[in-house]
């Protein structure tokens, strides 16, 4: 009995030495110094980003040059505050509004691109447009009426909600008899693609195409997809056939910016406002050995024309709120939208 | 599920000119617990640590071809995991359920030392999800494989107490795998409709996968039950994206034996597995 249990145990002995209780894949060490944090975080960056060749040509960016120079910025006896301090200074050099840090006490963003321009949005403004509560309907966040002038108005704060086409058939129902339709999405600062894709879906009635999406494919800086193309199909309820205006300003970012991409070049959309903030690229989301959040690009967007998007889209007319019609209770945007749209009647 | 295959083996070994209790069907059910690591560069570079419950049902039983020699043996598997960032504040679920049918050929190089090998075909669904991201906060896991598997099962007697030690391992030989090109958006690949490409060809160089079992059978009443450690290595390196989910448990199941043909139940408890 016993010869022969140990006869057996020599196989199992082969079989138990043989390595295969453990993984061989594995991930790479943690470093939760200031020196390692600040490491992975360029690294991140630098293997997953996908606007380094743009942002070279627009803002001479040398992305390799960064490191060494905020890793000297690091030194002993550095709080995590100051540590975000360094990263978020560190990640503004890429300009992004979609590349963000975040901690348990801050989230850092650039914010640069629409605070160094008017707002050219004003709640009190367009509370005027829209009336009291009982005035105007809200349906999935967004805000619709009929103004006194027989144009439709539609205000537009988010791409967050995920409305659906009997929401926007709906809408276009109660604004049918308008001699033209706005859509509001100033100050949007995005949400979901496919919502934008929807309320654009409105506009058209036939499937459009309207731009492309690539992908990181590799860490290597052009490591980029070939372009997927973005169509935009019409909604199965009524869709608006009357001209449109799209109002637009410095913080129409990301989905909104995309939105606005989608319609700019339908026939009967006309584009007001100020340039668009931009966001062209669909963020992901990663993290760093000391429990950081970091958000960057990855996926680069273009309109139909193969033109980038990442540094917004310019209007086809350029207007702001003027500092006469604000105190006189006028948003000039909105106006200027009237009056192209009843001219267009 | 080993354990399944353990009691067939027995079974055979037991009554190797005994027809009238052939073919015999051998069903292990389990449970197992232990600790996982969830790693998957498109959700996360760090590696997430935690625990998983495991439930795994085998049925083996040996088939008319080369005098028995052949077995058939199928299984369902199915894992739930929950693990935790480095630093606590992240979570990150898996879930995955697979099957497998295989055929395994018998040796018998000691009286009581059954080995045997076959491959069969294993598909597996499931996925990985992270609470705290964004755009990316999950990532399928899909395959279909050519598993080869190795099965050892030795019985002996303590006393007149009939014990079977059996291991088994099965790893993925050749497939198809699930793999997004490394930050492809599941919005691109199912809003915009580029799913062209986002399967990828698998063998043991890019998917060194591997599952073991390893169970002792102890009689219990009329009944057998199992005890054993079980190890889930799945793991690829994939479109430049590099992902595992390792577990490691303890397990406790149920040996159940279905005989087609007649048999005595003072027969069956005496058979060693």
């Amino acid at each position: 009995m016993i010869k022969a249990v140990c006869k057996v145990w020599r196989w199992w002995l082969v079989v138990l030495l043989v390595p295969l209780w453990s993984g061989c894949i594995t991930a790479e060490a943690v470093d939760t110094s200031n020196q390692g944090v600040l490491r992975a975080l360029w690294q991140v960056v630098d293997e997953r980003y996908c606007f380094f060749a743009e942002k070279r040509d627009s803002i001479g960016l040398d992305w390799q040059a960064v490191y060494p120079r905020y890793m000297a910025h690091l030194h002993e006896g550095m709080t995590q505050e100051q540590l975000f301090e360094v990263c978020s200074a560190m990640l503004s050099e890429l300009q992004d509004g979609h590349v963000n840090l975040s901690a348990a006490h801050a989230v850092s963003s650039y914010a640069t691109w629409y605070e160094a321009y008017p707002a050219n949005y004003s709640d009190s403004l367009q509370r005027i447009y829209l009336g009291r509560t009982s005035e105007h309907r809200v349906t999935s966040g967004i805000a619709y009426r009929l103004l006194p002038s027989n144009v439709g108005y539609m205000r537009v704060p988010t791409f967050a909600h995920g409305f659906g086409e009997g929401n926007l058939s709906q809408i276009m129902q109660h604004l049918a008899s308008a001699d033209g339709l706005i859509i509001d999405v100033r100050s949007n600062s995005g949400g979901m693609l496919t919502a934008a894709q929807r309320l654009a879906g409105c506009l058209v009635n036939a499937k459009t195409y309207v731009g492309t999406m690539r992908h990181k494919t590799g860490k290597a800086h052009d490591a980029l997809s070939a372009p997927t193309p973005i169509y935009v199909e019409p909604t199965a309820g009524l869709r608006w056939q009357k001209p449109v205006v799209v109002l637009t300003n410095r913080r129409t970012y990301s989905a909104a910016n995309s939105f606005v991409a989608f319609v700019k070049d339908l026939p009967h959309v006309t584009v007001v406002g100020d340039h668009s903030g931009g966001g062209g690229g669909m963020p992901i989301t990663s993290e760093l050995p000391n429990g950081w959040g970091v958000r960057l690009s990855s996926s680069p967007m273009t309109d139909a024309q193969g033109r980038s998007i990442e540094s917004g889209i310019s209007p086809h007319v350029a207007v702001g709120i003027s500092s006469e019609d604000y105190q006189q209770g006028k948003d000039t945007m909105i106006e200027v939208a009237i009056a192209r749209l009843r001219h267009n009647k | 599920m080993l354990w399944g295959l353990c009691y067939a083996t027995s079974g055979r070994a037991q009554g190797e000119g005994d027809h009238a209790q052939r073919p015999l069907t051998t069903t292990h059910t389990q449970v197992g617990v232990g600790v996982s690591s969830l790693y998957h560069t498109y959700l996360s570079p760090l590696r997430y640590a935690g625990h998983h419950v495991m439930l795994h049902y085998t049925r083996q039983r040996p088939t008319r071809h080369d005098e028995e020699r052949v077995h058939w043996q199928s299984a369902w598997r199915g894992v739930v995991a929950k693990a935790e960032s480095p630093t606590q504040d992240a979570t990150s679920y898996q879930i995955g359920l697979s099957y497998a049918s295989r055929w395994l050929y018998t040796w018998q190089p000691l009286p009581a030392l059954y080995l045997r090998a076959g491959v069969g075909v294993e598909g597996h669904v499931g996925g990985q999800y992270n609470n705290r991201n964004g755009n990316n906060p999950a990532m399928a896991d899909v395959a279909l494989y050519v598993p080869l598997t190795v099965q050892a099962h030795y019985a002996w007697r303590i006393g007149r107490l009939p014990i079977g030690v059996h291991y088994q391992v099965d790893m993925p030989l050749v497939g198809a795998q699930w793999a997004p090109r490394y930050t492809q958006s599941y919005y691109e690949m199912f809003g915009l409709g580029r799913t062209r490409g986002v399967v990828a060809m698998a063998w043991v160089g890019n998917v060194p996968s591997w599952r073991q079992q390893l169970h002792l059978s102890i009689p219990l009443g009329h009944q057998r039950i199992s005890i054993g450690l079980h190890s889930d290595i799945r793991q690829h390196t994939l479109r430049g994206n590099r992902q595992h989910a390792w577990h490691h448990g303890v397990s406790i199941g149920y040996v159940r034996q279905i005989f087609t043909r007649s048999a005595k139940r003072s027969e069956q408890t005496t058979l060693v597995y």
